[in-house]
């Protein structure tokens, strides 16, 4: 199969040789043709004549063995390829209908493409992904028992520290080093979910730029001793675990962890919170 | 000129050329020349249908062709058959054998039926 291609590509492509190979071929037969007369005693002008004769129409001998060399095969491909685009052109409202629909399908996938890209598949679920960076160094984040010498974790008192003198960023929040596990119930429901959790800062939320899809994410007044207790829910979390269902309960502090009452709210749906470590609960201390 | 030529029924004249090309790799004149000669110049294979039928069989593989120096210091375009070529007269042979075969049958049996 692939050398009858390459085969019927030689044809087409190196056509001049071809072509004068073929010549060659047919002129070396009729020669040979022409000289067993002469030796048979006709003499050469008579020859040639009755080679010519005995020998037929070289072009159609050309012409058959042009098409048994497969070139046909490509040349009328061409032409109908240009048939096809004159035919398209004699019937415009059948082409541009043609062509919208097929503008319109090829743009739809792609739109949508675009938009799961940028959505999902590329940048971290916050506000302003460009302008975040993470303090200190190494691969290893916020896990507890990271190598000594390393800058992955923090003291509060540090964190306390750098944010009041580095100016140079508009927020710096902080985050539990490893994470914990949080016992979540219900109020007045006996029943209790497991949820990995993580003790955030006030300002955690406002930082990575991410709202609240029900009640309220944390402020600044919440990092204060005598403020109520406050937790964040992750979308993903209430919609498994919950059934997308917190009632009206949802404003009024109706979810117990541990022994503490928290106010529940809801985080952003698209804040998936294992891009940025995998957490149920934010809560706050 | 006086010969008498029979035409080469269809399909046979592959046959032929692969046979012819058996013997060793030849030009087209020369496998032309060969045929006549070995039919008892029966047979005679006309350049019209020679040629598209070499290339035809280059195209399929079954021969391979090189230029090469003829008997009488020529430039010639020599035919040689491929392991592929020798698979396929060999099927070729087997067929012909049998629809000879099969064609004698029948002409001998209509022969029986007309002396009855």
């Amino acid at each position: 199969m692939l050398r009858d291609l390459s085969f019927r590509l030689r044809a087409l492509v190196r056509r001049q040789a071809v072509e004068s190979e073929l010549d060659d071929e047919l002129s070396f037969h009729f020669e040979q043709q022409a000289e067993k007369l002469v030796q048979s005693g006709v003499p050469v002008p008579e020859a040639r004549r009755r080679a010519h004769l005995l020998f037929g129409g070289s072009e159609a001998i050309k012409e058959e063995c042009r098409e048994a060399r497969g070139i046909h095969f490509l040349e009328t491909l061409a032409r109908n390829v240009r048939y096809a685009f004159r035919a398209l052109r004699m019937a415009p409202i059948f082409t541009a209908t043609a062509m919208l629909n097929l503008a319109l399908g090829i743009g739809g996938t792609t739109a949508i493409f675009n938009l799961i890209h940028v959505v999902m598949l590329r940048s971290l679920p916050v506000s302003n992904p460009d302008s975040l960076y993470r303090v200190g160094d190494g691969d290893i984040c916020c896990a507890m028992w990271s190598p000594q010498g390393r800058w992955g974790m923090f003291s509060f008192s540090l964190y306390e520290r750098l944010k009041t003198e580095t100016p140079a960023f508009e927020e710096l929040a902080a985050f539990q080093g490893s994470n914990g596990n949080m016992s979540v119930r219900r109020a007045k429901q006996s029943e209790s979910n497991l949820l990995r959790s993580e003790y955030v800062t006030g300002n955690y939320f406002s930082t990575f730029g991410v709202g609240a899809f029900g009640g309220r994410v944390f402020n600044q007044d919440d990092d204060k001793p005598d403020a109520q207790p406050v937790a964040v829910l992750s979308y993903q979390s209430w919609q498994s675990k919950y059934g997308s269902d917190a009632g009206r309960e949802a404003d009024n502090g109706i979810f117990a962890c541990s022994r503490r009452r928290y106010v529940l709210a809801v985080s952003q749906f698209h804040f998936n919170a294992r891009n940025i470590a995998e957490t149920g609960v934010r809560a706050n201390f | 000129m006086s010969e008498h030529l029979i035409d080469l029924p269809q399909g046979t004249l592959d046959l032929l050329i692969l046979r012819t090309l058996a013997v060793g790799p030849q030009h087209g004149w020369a496998i032309s020349e060969r045929i006549h000669q070995v039919s008892s110049k029966v047979l005679q294979v006309r350049q019209g249908s020679l040629y598209p039928a070499l290339h035809r069989l280059e195209r399929r593989g079954w021969i391979k062709a090189h230029w090469g120096i003829s008997d009488n210091n020529r430039r010639a375009k020599y035919y040689k058959l491929t392991p592929k070529g020798k698979k396929q007269l060999d099927t070729e042979k087997s067929e012909w054998r049998k629809l000879a075969t099969a064609v004698a049958q029948i002409l001998e049996m209509a022969l029986g039926a007309e002396d009855a």
